[in-house]
């Protein structure tokens, strides 16, 4: 017994001196990557030392600019949270391969947005006062963006969502360096209202997922629906643990809407349209999903197979916009990382590439300087043409922002998106579900 | 803007249709976890991860081996249990298997929580954070009065639940190792002292209970989606209804999800924001007056 304690506390004590060890050594190395050299005592040393700390200086000035980057890199959105920092890698890199900005190389340092607000504040301040980064893009949510804005603010850092997109926060003083290159939730309900128009909906239902952003729709729909002489029969908020839409899906076909208009981003979206899909009381009513994972292939399967025919004629709507550079930007980036590229990509690039036309227009990295020359952007890219408002959303219709509208058809076992709508883009025309003809 | 539907009497047979499939499914999932903690005095914190296990067991089964979705859900049932007797062996000291000291108990729950991790990474770095594609057994619907459309996959769903209730019932009512779980839930000691031994029932126990699990996650995965991130909100709605229905109560469980299945649907028709928490608030005016639950019953454990 007493040789079993003793080498308990032998052990203990040995891992207690390894973890201090570990933190000391830790301590130091950070220390001594960061601070400036030791000043020396003779001449000869002296002199060398100002050389040293003169070259320093010298690269210090001349050093990388760095962006910091706040997005999932664990989790369930992780896959479109690292689309965002490759996509942003990829504008970095041709920057660096062309000389980067004003002779400046780009630096990408991301930080993971974690599961928790606290977690993206914690990266926030690493990259803000810590690594000390010139500019941010990011977060991702929107909630996380309104957590992290006292920070970024605060020291005055110019910061690009590309993914976040609340409009309630573009309004002053807090938007004054804040800048968003991605459709904001009223373009979402301008997209649901010209996927209404183009199935010549006179009444619909509105189902989302119980966020702030998904209300912001929701009330930007209902209040321009009653303009556009639509009747919005109903809108359920639905919390994120739901699973099982059962009771929601009996309550749509007691009130018998010309279509349907799901908000809901997650594998909640995919629950509701299989049990949607499933249901023959309610599959002939059009259906548009708004910023759905129905956009993967493989998750529109996952429902074709369980459901033969339930995703078919099924409507989404990724909020990406097809330019002209869209196309070049995906074979760039699939040769890259071997996976094609969504629109998280397309934005996350478009934000490192916003950011360095407004640099080398403002000639230096100076916050108001960098935010003054963004407000005349007039920028196109992979993931649409940006040119921002008063309140630094994106301008949102045709020509600049509008999002996509995919039709989804099933042929055997192979799922084909068909581009329904801006008429620009389009490859198909849209097809009625409840009697497979196109709409008049 | 909220409008009601013309009929809020449509509105709860509606509900009433849609919670009592729901609940009949998803107590299933309730009954395993009361069998494992009314025996093994233990929380299983890994149940809901092996609910998600089931739906990847299935596609595995049907996508990789080829199998014929039927045997693939049993392949999902036997393959949990075998899994889920290795994990116990493995990672939790036997002396903790049945344990009445909440020290032991809390440093169980722990490694449970953390056998759920894992499972969920491990399905993560496998499978990517897509939904599987699970095949249903049965496709189509019936229509039932009122104009409702169920499923022949929910039906058969329900079907098997109710079989697996009574077959758990008549498991532990008739057969040998079902009594000897049923002594040694009532009275450990006294089991103890009568031959019954401590491992087998923990190992049956809680290998039947995951594979509960799992079997209703393999029902349940072409009805709604199973991803590698499944399993946590399972996990609380079985809680809620095992507490709800009397922690160790098969019975109690069964009724305790069809209770909650009614109530959550009942609200989602009519305040479908607040469906979880009307649905939690109800049952705890029940426990706040019979705090055992419905079927629980006080029982004195040394």
């Amino acid at each position: 017994m007493s040789t079993k304690s003793g080498t308990k506390k032998t052990l203990a004590i040995a891992v207690a001196v390894i973890v201090i060890l570990a933190i000391v050594a830790g301590a130091y190395y950070y220390s001594t990557s960061t601070a400036p050299p030791m000043q020396e005592t003779s001449t000869m040393e002296q002199s060398m030392v100002t050389e040293m700390t003169s070259q320093v200086t010298s690269a210090a000035a001349a050093g990388p600019i760095k962006i910091g980057l706040i997005t999932p890199l664990s989790g369930i959105y992780a896959p479109d949270g690292m689309q965002v920092q490759q996509g942003a890698q990829v504008a970095a890199d041709e920057l660096n391969a062309a000389g980067g900005i004003m002779g400046q190389q780009v630096q990408i340092l991301a930080q993971d947005e974690g599961s928790t607000t606290s977690d993206t504040v914690n990266a926030a301040q690493i990259l803000v006062n810590q690594q000390q980064v010139n500019f941010m893009i990011g977060p991702y949510f929107s909630g996380d963006v309104k957590a992290v804005l006292p920070i970024t603010t605060g020291q005055k850092i110019v910061q690009i969502l590309t993914v976040s997109s609340l409009d309630s926060l573009m309004v002053p003083p807090q938007n004054k360096y804040l800048f968003r290159v991605t459709l904001p939730d009223s373009g979402y309900a301008v997209m649901a209202l010209a996927w209404l128009s183009m199935i010549h909906a006179k009444s619909f239902v509105y189902e989302a997922e119980d966020y702030g952003y998904a209300h912001e729709i929701g009330g930007f729909l209902t209040n321009q629906s009653t303009s556009s002489g639509m009747n919005m029969l109903s809108s359920d908020y639905f919390p994120d643990t739901a699973t099982d839409y059962s009771s929601a899906i009996n309550k749509i076909a007691s009130l018998k809407p010309d279509g349907v208009v799901v908000v809901m981003e997650g594998t909640n979206g995919i629950d509701f349209q299989k049990q949607y899909g499933a249901n023959p009381a309610v599959n002939k009513i059009p259906i548009f999903h708004l910023e759905t994972l129905l956009i993967l292939p493989t998750n529109a399967q996952s429902i074709n197979t369980a459901v033969p025919g339930a995703i078919n004629n099924v409507f989404v709507g990724p909020i990406s916009t097809i330019t002209t550079k869209t196309a070049a930007f995906m074979q760039t980036f699939q040769t890259k990382y071997g996976i094609s590229a969504s629109h998280y990509a397309m934005d996350g690039y478009d934000g490192v590439m916003i950011l360095a036309n407004a640099v080398n227009k403002a000639g230096s990295t100076g916050s108001d300087a960098v935010a003054n020359a963004l407000s005349s952007t007039d920028y196109t890219g992979p993931g649409g043409h940006v040119v921002f408002l008063s309140n630094h959303n994106p301008t949102v219709g045709d020509g600049y922002l509008t999002g996509t509208i995919y039709q989804i058809v099933v042929t055997g076992n192979e799922i084909h998106y068909n581009i329904v709508w801006p008429s620009s883009a389009a490859n198909a025309t849209a097809v009625n579900p409840a009697t497979g003809q196109g709409y008049s | 803007m909220y409008h009601v539907p013309a009929s809020p009497i449509l509105g709860l047979y509606l509900s009433l249709i849609s919670g009592i499939s729901y609940g009949l499914i998803i107590s299933l999932l309730a009954g395993g976890l009361s069998l494992i903690y009314g025996v093994m005095n233990n929380v299983n914190t890994s149940h809901g991860a092996f609910y998600m296990m089931g739906g990847f067991l299935t596609f595995f089964a049907v996508s990789s081996l080829h199998l014929p979705i039927v045997v693939s859900v049993i392949f999902a049932f036997a393959a949990a249990f075998v899994v889920g007797l290795v994990f116990l062996y493995v990672l939790i000291p036997k002396k903790m298997w049945v344990s009445a000291d909440p020290d032991s108990q809390n440093l169980v729950m722990i490694l449970f929580l953390a056998l759920a991790q894992v499972l969920q990474q491990g399905a993560f770095i496998i499978y990517g954070g897509g939904s599987v594609a699970v095949p249903r057994i049965a496709f189509g619907n019936i229509v039932a009065p009122g104009g409702v459309y169920i499923s022949y996959q929910t039906i058969i769903s329900i079907a098997i639940s109710l079989l697996c209730y009574v077959g758990l019932f008549l498991f532990l009512r008739d057969t040998k190792i079902g009594k000897a779980i049923r002594a040694f839930s009532q009275d450990r000691e006294l089991a103890e002292a009568m031959g019954v031994r401590v491992s087998s029932i923990a190992l049956m126990s809680f290998g039947l209970g995951v594979s509960l699990a799992a079997l209703s996650g393999s029902l349940l995965s072409s009805i709604y989606s199973i991803t590698a991130s499944t399993g946590w909100n399972e996990l609380v709605i079985a809680f809620v209804i095992v507490t709800f229905g009397g922690i160790g109560s098969i019975s109690g469980s069964f009724l305790g999800g069809l209770v909650y299945g009614i109530i959550y649907s009942i609200t989602q028709f009519f305040f479908p924001a607040y469906s979880f928490i009307i649905a939690l608030l109800l049952i705890y005016i029940v426990l706040v007056n019979k705090p055992t639950g419905i079927l629980g019953e006080i029982i004195e454990r040394a």
